[in-house]
């Protein structure tokens, strides 16, 4: 009938197009010119720049993020391949140019508050020295992954501009040096977000040392000079040592610089995974700077040791989630560093006096995942932290393959409270530890037992105690059977977890059969998952 | 208590005060002048306009948090808007199907009056209701929809199709 661009005044324009992605008001301005110069200028409507990664539609808050305990980005394995799956399967990601990202903040100017560049091969200096150009420096969520193109120069530029505002980053799996880190510490007060992971060149420098009034961040070289001068004195690999000094002097070193502690920002969630240079000298250093604010710390895959936990436990008094997977993997990985490589093997048969310590030291840790294979994890340690930490409300040892069945009759005895256990992949455990777990933790929300050695007495013990299980998983139980299952959701008295589970997974059960997916399918509630593979029967 | 309105064509419509005050224009006049038993002018809105925004609203009386003004948001995100918008559909009922389905112009005459009258979710709704229409559509048939000639030179669409390329897949 008639042009709502036209006919309407730009405020009620704006409404309607305030329901559209961003790529479809784009193809909008297709229309006609007057829609074209019209969606050009109306800066707020660009003000939103969320582009690959995730699809767009599903756009989760940061608060929500912060609650979830980020357990979509960083827990367990099987989390995270789902969370693979579900990118994989939007496929709208959409691979932006350096020029489309000027166009983008040339719309938007200083109205863009979110720029979520989650996956971004393709952007350069260029595109990052356009929104400066253009005004962008009010931009509150900054997220730059995946890139390697950026200059560390260019991103500090970015971070000093924008730093006012600044309360989410997400630089994970860049090049990103430690002197941006600092800056960004430095210039960003607002901050309470920091993603970090797989971000190679990151070492504890990135965070300042507690001196008597203030915190100093020392002196870092910058990691495209480093590899200018490997690259110098590979040409010249005859050269002297002397002639590698003097390319030494010219390496770019930033200052050492200071700043008083109230300064600092209140850093609620750090993730820290896969940075291989982060040791445990960053522990203190971390928590001694955001003391009050921290909640979350993700630590996984860096070159940590179970002092460093230790230190944690310490040092933070308050609820903490933390997360370090996979440690000592990484330090058998890294081989030159004698030094870590003897910590470990006197670590792995952990003296009962360290034990001790390390569990007196961690009372208010109410969520810890050490799982992953972690050669530190042993029964002892697990009774000794059930024991201290009275109050754990998650745990996650997965595939840890020195426990055995007391470590579970040791959380059923003393953590109670227990609503996420994850003890998936620890083949030492069988029927007797997780039925007396079981009958201890009443109130377990989510349950993995995958390939463990149990029988359908474990699943009996599920059903009859569990009465708020979620997630259960049972994947590669080779023994249990239909029966088993059964029992799970029908309990001794027909009130098992039928009512509560969301999520059932028996993938390669072997005694299990095709019909009893039908039989959960019909008592379940209807937006429940049942995950089954009976592929490999034969 | 019943309130009487008076539209722009010099109509009076009576109406429940529970009812209308979703309207927050209408909510604040009420605060304000609290006297009651004289019209309200209401020189933006037509007859046919208001009485079907009060049957939306008397349809929706009873939803507590849609009356409610939202304590201001100081979320580390602001576009605590967008979140809102998404609940409103996913609240969508049969009812608010229906009530979109007019003509444009009757979309557009809502729009205005939802503004003026500052009633969130029926903006949202007939926002996202027009919006709709220009979702998953070719060019050409958004221009179909809305009755759109296009003016761009050959060169000038040449040169917008480049600069938008990224949205195309």
């Amino acid at each position: 009938m008639s042009d709502p661009v036209v006919v309407l005044p730009a405020d009620i324009s704006i409404l309607i197009f305030r329901h559209m992605e961003l790529y479809e008001i784009a193809h909008c301005m297709l229309v006609s010119r007057t829609w074209y110069y019209s969606l050009d200028k109306w800066a707020v409507l660009w003000s939103d720049v969320d582009m690959g990664g995730g699809s767009g539609k599903t756009k989760t808050s940061i608060r929500e993020r912060l609650e979830a305990g980020l357990d979509h980005i960083v827990s367990g394995s099987r989390q995270s391949q789902e969370a693979h799956q579900s990118r994989g399967g939007a496929q709208n990601v959409k691979l932006l140019y350096d020029e489309n990202l000027k166009t983008l903040a040339r719309r938007a100017g200083a109205a863009m508050w979110r720029l979520a560049l989650r996956y971004s091969p393709l952007i350069s200096d260029a595109g990052i020295s356009s929104l400066l150009h253009f005004g962008c420096v009010n931009i509150r969520h900054l997220e730059i992954r995946a890139n390697k193109r950026i200059s560390n120069s260019m991103l500090e530029a970015l971070v000093r501009a924008t730093g006012g505002r600044l309360e989410f980053v997400g630089l994970g799996t860049t090049e990103v040096s430690d002197h941006v880190v600092q800056q960004l510490l430095v210039s960003a007060p607002n901050l309470v977000f920091l993603d970090l992971s797989f971000c190679r060149y990151i070492t504890s420098d990135a965070f300042p040392v507690a001196e008597s009034s203030c915190f100093v961040f020392s002196s870092t070289k910058d990691p495209e000079a480093d590899l200018a001068t490997l690259g110098d004195s590979d040409d010249a690999a005859s050269s002297s040592e002397q002639s590698q000094d003097s390319t030494n002097t010219h390496v770019n070193c930033h200052p050492t610089f200071s700043i008083d502690g109230g300064s600092l920002p209140k850093l609620r969630v750090l993730l820290l995974d896969g940075c291989s240079g982060i040791r445990n000298t960053v522990v203190r250093r971390i928590l001694t700077a955001f003391e009050d604010s921290i909640c979350t710390l993700s630590m996984s895959r860096t070159s940590l040791t179970l002092q460093a936990i230790q230190l944690i436990g310490t040092f933070h008094k308050k609820p903490l989630t933390l997360t370090c997977l996979m440690m000592n993997e990484i330090l058998t990985r890294i081989g030159d560093d004698e030094a870590a490589r003897a910590l470990t093997n006197n670590w792995f048969g952990l003296a009962a006096g360290v034990i001790k310590s390390f569990t007196l030291a961690v009372p208010h840790i109410t969520q810890l995942a050490l799982g992953g294979g972690n050669n530190l994890v042993t029964d002892s340690l697990i009774i000794g932290v059930s024991q201290t930490c009275r109050g754990l409300l998650r745990i996650d040892v997965h595939d840890s393959l020195r426990l055995g069945d007391r470590c579970l009759i040791a959380l059923g005895e003393n953590c109670n409270d227990l609503k996420h256990v994850n003890i998936g992949g620890c083949i030492g455990c069988s029927d007797e530890g997780v039925i007396a777990m079981v009958h201890g933790c009443r109130v377990i929300e989510e349950l993995d037992i995958s390939t463990l050695n149990i029988t359908d007495n474990s699943l009996i013990a599920v059903g009859a105690n569990l009465l708020h299980l979620q997630r259960f998983f049972v994947d590669f139980c080779r023994q249990i059977t239909d029966d088993g299952i059964k029992a799970v959701l029908e309990g001794s008295n027909g009130l098992g977890c039928m009512f509560t589970l969301k999520h059932l997974s028996f993938v390669q059960c072997r005694k299990v059969n095709d019909a009893i997916v039908d039989w959960c399918r019909a008592r379940l509630r209807p937006e429940a998952l049942v995950v089954c593979d009976f592929s490999a029967r034969q | 208590m019943v309130i009487k309105l008076t539209t722009a064509d010099g109509a009076v419509i009576k109406v429940e005060r529970e009812v209308i005050e979703q309207s927050g224009t209408v909510r604040n006049i009420l605060n304000d002048v609290r006297m009651t038993d004289k019209p309200i002018p209401l020189p933006n809105v037509s007859g046919p306009i208001l009485t079907k925004i009060i049957q939306y609203c008397q349809h929706h009386k009873d939803d507590a948090s849609r009356r409610q003004p939202k304590p201001p948001n100081y979320d580390l995100e602001n576009d605590c808007s967008e979140t809102a918008v998404q609940q409103a559909i996913a609240k969508m009922d049969d009812f608010d199907r229906d009530f979109c389905r007019v003509d444009q112009g009757t979309l557009y005459d809502l729009l205005l009056a939802a503004n003026f009258l500052d009633i969130q979710p029926l903006l949202d709704l007939v926002g996202y209701t027009v919006a709709s229409m220009m979702k998953d559509k070719s060019v050409q048939e958004i221009r179909d929809t809305f009755h759109i000639k296009n003016d761009f030179t050959p060169e000038e669409e040449k040169r917008v199709i480049k600069e938008n390329s990224w949205c195309e897949n």
